[in-house]
């Protein structure tokens, strides 16, 4: 059984507070990083099973009461993250950091699509497509960028301790390692 | 009771609430949104506190901006004040030059039979006691020992003592090189010898002497030059009588002279050149 570390529940919650400023001071131009899903991507590192799901699932509904308009989208864009991550656990790796990277990428380029037409209306994002093309790259190579980064830094550190370094790290238990 | 504690169902139970409280949620007046307080109230809270602690270093940004933009205004500004400052003194110094070429104007209305050539006084000589000034003006300009020279508003400066090529060293009234035949400008006047003295020169003043017996000296007396030398043109002003005494023993009348030149302070003078035919 895969379980997360106490500090990614605190990273969570701290994220969904800092939400509303992540705009504000991190956006690098038109480019807006997906701190959630670089913090689901670089928590689970592959090792993704059900509790990802009811995660997600849940932060997704917190997200919702707090910021979005009505109850449901950004909870249903996380769980639906959460499937694929589940469908695509076979290769995405900790040690491998193309396949991870590109996971980030696609996983940001669809969710930033998502969230304008939620934002939006499905017919005025399709009507002024072009308008949006530069914001949802940027973002999501932006997004990519953040996430190969930690994980190369990650890999280092856990090539560079050992077990007990992967067992701090990912939350693996004793019968995992 | 066995349905509700089958794991399939609860899911579907779940699920069926999540669809239906989203749905209800999408009328912003459906009270389903009073979950909202749930988390709404303690985040906004803390949300509140990093707006103050934004606001606060926002504020502190601006301040460290606006002192930025000020002292490089102040800078500016001194720069500017400097440059106006130096304008200024140069239009200063233009319209002084204008005023002692204007006076030097009048001078060649006044001196008819002259010549009369500007100079500059660079410095004393540092060979003499320091009254004796070096001029920018010499042979070049055909400028000869013993030439008169005045300041500009008809005063009397000295004259010429030696020269070069390209300068020359002039000699005011109040060293004791310099003599000069005067006369006292008033209805009785007469003869007088301006001579410079060690005793009065380093208060910028010259002694009266030669006094023509039927002449009474008094203080305020204006004295002129006699033209009587040969070096100095008749009418140039020389200066006032500050003081006047009685030599018992050679039963003479003296008196002390303070000139119209402020040695110390005048920078340029004019050479009377006589006009040759």
């Amino acid at each position: 059984m895969y379980s997360y570390k106490w500090y990614t529940y605190v990273l969570i919650i701290i994220n969904l507070i800092l939400e509303p400023y992540i705009e504000k001071w991190f956006s690098i131009g038109t480019a807006y990083p997906d701190v959630f899903l670089i913090l689901f991507l670089v928590m689970s590192m592959g090792k993704v099973d059900k509790q990802v799901l009811i995660v997600s699932a849940v932060t997704g509904f917190i997200y919702d009461m707090l910021y979005s308009s009505f109850l449901g989208p950004i909870t249903i864009l996380f769980i639906a993250r959460a499937f694929l991550l589940l469908l695509v656990s076979k290769w995405v790796t900790k040690d491998n950091l193309i396949v991870m990277s590109f996971a980030g990428f696609v996983l940001a380029f669809v969710s930033r699509i998502y969230t304008i037409i939620i934002s939006v209306g499905i017919v005025d994002f399709f009507s002024h497509i072009g308008m949006f093309t530069g914001n949802i790259l940027f973002s999501a190579i932006y997004t990519t960028s953040v996430i190969t980064l930690i994980t190369f830094i990650i890999w280092l550190i856990y090539n560079s301790s050992g077990r007990r370094s992967k067992r701090l790290l990912y939350g693996h238990t004793a019968k995992d390692i | 009771m066995k349905l509700l504690t089958n794991r399939k169902f609860q899911i579907i139970m779940i699920i069926l609430v999540f669809v239906v409280v989203c749905v209800l949620s999408i009328n912003r007046f459906s009270g389903v949104n009073i979950i909202r307080n749930i988390v709404t109230i303690p985040v906004t809270w803390i949300q509140k506190g990093i707006n103050r602690i934004e606001d606060y270093f926002s504020e502190l940004q601006y301040s460290r901006q606006l002192l930025a933009d000020v002292l490089k205004e102040n800078e500016e500004l001194r720069l500017e004040n400097e440059m106006l400052k130096e304008e200024s003194a140069v239009l200063s110094s233009l319209q002084s030059e204008n005023d002692v070429l204007r006076k030097a104007l009048d001078l060649k209305d006044i001196f008819a039979g002259y010549e009369i050539i500007g100079a500059n006084i660079m410095g004393s000589d540092p060979g003499s006691y320091v009254y004796k000034f070096k001029i920018d003006v010499g042979t070049a300009e055909n400028v000869k020992e013993d030439m008169a020279v005045v300041a500009a508003n008809n005063t009397l400066y000295g004259r010429v003592y030696s020269v070069n090529y390209t300068t020359s060293i002039i000699v005011p009234i109040i060293d004791e090189d310099a003599g000069v035949s005067g006369w006292i400008s008033k209805e009785n006047g007469g003869h007088v010898n301006i001579k410079g003295d060690i005793r009065y020169k380093d208060l910028g003043l010259c002694l009266i002497e030669n006094v023509s017996n039927s002449v009474v000296l008094e203080v305020g007396d204006i004295v002129e030059t006699s033209g009587f030398g040969g070096i100095y043109p008749k009418g140039i002003l020389v200066g006032k009588i500050t003081e006047v005494f009685y030599d018992e023993i050679s039963m003479e009348q003296y008196g002390i002279l303070t000139p119209y030149v402020d040695f110390n302070s005048i920078s340029s003078v004019f050479i009377l050149m006589e006009k040759t035919e």
